[in-house]
């Protein structure tokens, strides 16, 4: 009976507690959102049975959980603490992102950057809720809407908050389609929903192979902070365009990016064992997240208005909200409320230029609070 | 601390402020650029049109003779303006006159520098220099513009000081 109850001890079991439960729990809603929903799968499905796997209660000092030295997990957690799988995320995109949407209308690239005001409010917020000067920057960027930046960022600022940081930025990401909208049809009248945009100029070979150069160099030398993201998103794009290189644009945009989302979903989702992530401060960075989210989106939409005050040629103010960089489901989201309105309204190109926008600008926020708490 | 006082403990509107310029300023600047891109390289492929304008047509020299002119009159010796120059250049103005007594007049000046640096002459180009400003070598005129000729009414003598 004694080795009964010791072995009970030992096991999963014996060492859960409500926690463990709980935690487990948003692991299998994250799955469940991924494979019935469809909402970000690629994400959701690896970060929720990351949260399984690392809210499964081990022995401390057998070397399994993540944040013990010398286990596997903690060695491909290393990606994530050293900031090593956001760049290459960012290669990936650069070689699967086409840029000419946004280069043929360079006016929606400001939309971009009005979205990022979501970052910088929050931030505030988080300084008058409390929160550590470095904990407030890692969590504001969680209002840019882009995982890796989130995650590249809070790895270096505030590394203990890089578990709930990642499930906030990612859980909104996903949630794209449902925080989105009410907040377009609150700013927006119906007249301004209906405005079409007028097709983009055709784009040349030249144009977008001489972009990731110029845009390189010119975020970079404004913001160095933002050159491991920046640089490898350029990277990434050049490859693709440059149309020299195709076998390595090939396998950025396929086995790479894959190979890292893979293991970024696992052990950021491992990282939120139960008694690291339930805390109060966790709870906070959710709000804060939502709250961040929120105001992104609104920030891009108000400046879309603003912007038609004084030009000529009105631009669609919900494209403003592709302004946050859920690439692309921002931008499939403002195709979707603004194809509600008038079925022959096709706003996905024109919704891509803020978006790519607004990976860029979030990338260039993340190195400039980077480097003002250095 | 919380509120107000821990945002401005932190910096944080000056953060805010700076962080928001430069997030405007860097989509800005790429937006003003690649909104020209276009036009850029369209001049750019019109460059060779472009610059036709400044540059001059491609001149032949008008004749290249292998003895020195003779059919220039000489100027009376009376008229001649005197030029002092120190010993060492009056050795490099006999070197170029070497140089041109086969080049032929008028010279081309690019030839000139050339052949002397071949020759190993020091400073060519400075020494060119003095000559032109003292009016040792003078430009052509009509349609020889462009070459040079050596001045008929200059005499060189050597620095009093070094006599």
């Amino acid at each position: 009976m004694e080795y009964l109850l010791d072995f009970w001890g030992n096991t999963g079991f014996g060492l859960a507690d409500y926690r463990h439960f709980i935690m487990i729990a948003v692991g299998i809603v994250f799955i469940y959102l991924g494979i019935v929903k469809h909402y970000e799968p690629l994400l959701l499905v690896p970060i929720g049975f990351g949260i399984l796997m690392g809210n499964v209660p081990v022995f401390k000092g057998l070397g399994l959980g993540i944040y013990e030295s010398g286990s596997v997990l903690s060695y491909l957690y290393f990606g994530v603490h050293q900031g090593i799988y956001p760049p290459l995320i960012f290669l990936g995109i650069g070689a699967m992102t086409d840029f000419s949407y946004m280069l043929a209308q360079p006016r929606l690239m400001l939309l971009g950057a009005a979205a990022q005001v979501g970052i910088f409010l929050t931030f505030l917020a988080a300084l008058a809720m409390g929160f550590l000067p470095r904990e407030a920057a890692s969590i504001g960027i969680i209002g840019g809407a882009d995982g890796p930046t989130a995650i590249f960022l809070s790895a270096k600022l505030a590394p203990h908050l890089v578990g709930p940081i990642a499930i906030a930025a990612y859980s909104y990401m996903a949630l794209v389609p449902v925080i989105q909208p009410p907040i377009m049809y609150l700013l927006t009248t119906r007249e301004e929903r209906l405005i079409r945009m007028p097709d983009p100029r055709p784009v040349s070979r030249r144009e977008k192979i001489i972009f990731p150069v110029i845009g390189f160099l010119s975020c970079c030398f404004l913001a160095p902070a933002a050159l491991p993201l920046l640089g490898m998103l350029f990277f990434g794009n050049l490859l693709k365009e440059c149309l020299v290189a195709d076998r390595l644009a090939l396998t950025a945009r396929t086995a790479l990016i894959d190979i890292v989302t893979i293991l970024l979903g696992i052990t950021v989702g491992a990282s939120t064992q139960a008694d690291v992530f339930l805390t109060a401060k966790s709870v906070g960075i959710f709000l804060l997240g939502a709250a961040s989210f929120m105001v992104a989106t609104a920030s891009g939409i108000l400046f879309a208005k603003l912007v038609n005050v004084f030009a000529t040629n009105k631009i669609n103010p919900i494209l403003g909200a592709a302004g946050v960089s859920a690439v692309p489901d921002s931008a499939r989201v403002v195709q979707l409320v603004g194809n509600r309105e008038d079925p022959g309204n096709y706003l996905l190109m024109h919704a891509m230029a803020p978006n790519i926008a607004g990976v860029i600008g979030s990338a260039i926020g993340a190195g400039v609070l980077w480097s003002f708490m250095m | 601390m919380y509120g107000l006082k821990a945002i401005s403990a932190a910096n944080g509107w000056t953060i805010t402020f700076t962080g928001l310029a430069i997030v405007f300023t860097g989509l800005v600047v790429l937006a003003a650029i690649m909104a020209n891109m276009e036009r850029f390289l369209a001049l750019w492929d019109r460059r060779g049109e472009l610059l036709a304008g400044f540059k001059h047509p491609p001149r032949k020299q008008p004749f290249l003779v292998q003895e020195p002119r003779t059919d220039r009159p000489e100027a009376p010796t009376t008229d001649k303006t005197r030029v002092h120059l120190p010993l060492d250049q009056i050795e490099v103005a006999d070197h170029f006159h070497l140089i041109t007594n086969r080049l032929g007049e008028p010279f081309s000046l690019a030839q000139l520098l050339e052949k002397a640096s071949k020759h190993g002459l020091s400073s060519p180009h400075r020494h060119l220099d003095t000559f032109l400003k003292l009016g040792i070598i003078v430009e052509d005129s009509g349609d020889r513009q462009g070459f040079y000729t050596w001045a008929n009414d200059v005499e060189i003598v050597r620095s009093s000081a070094e006599e």
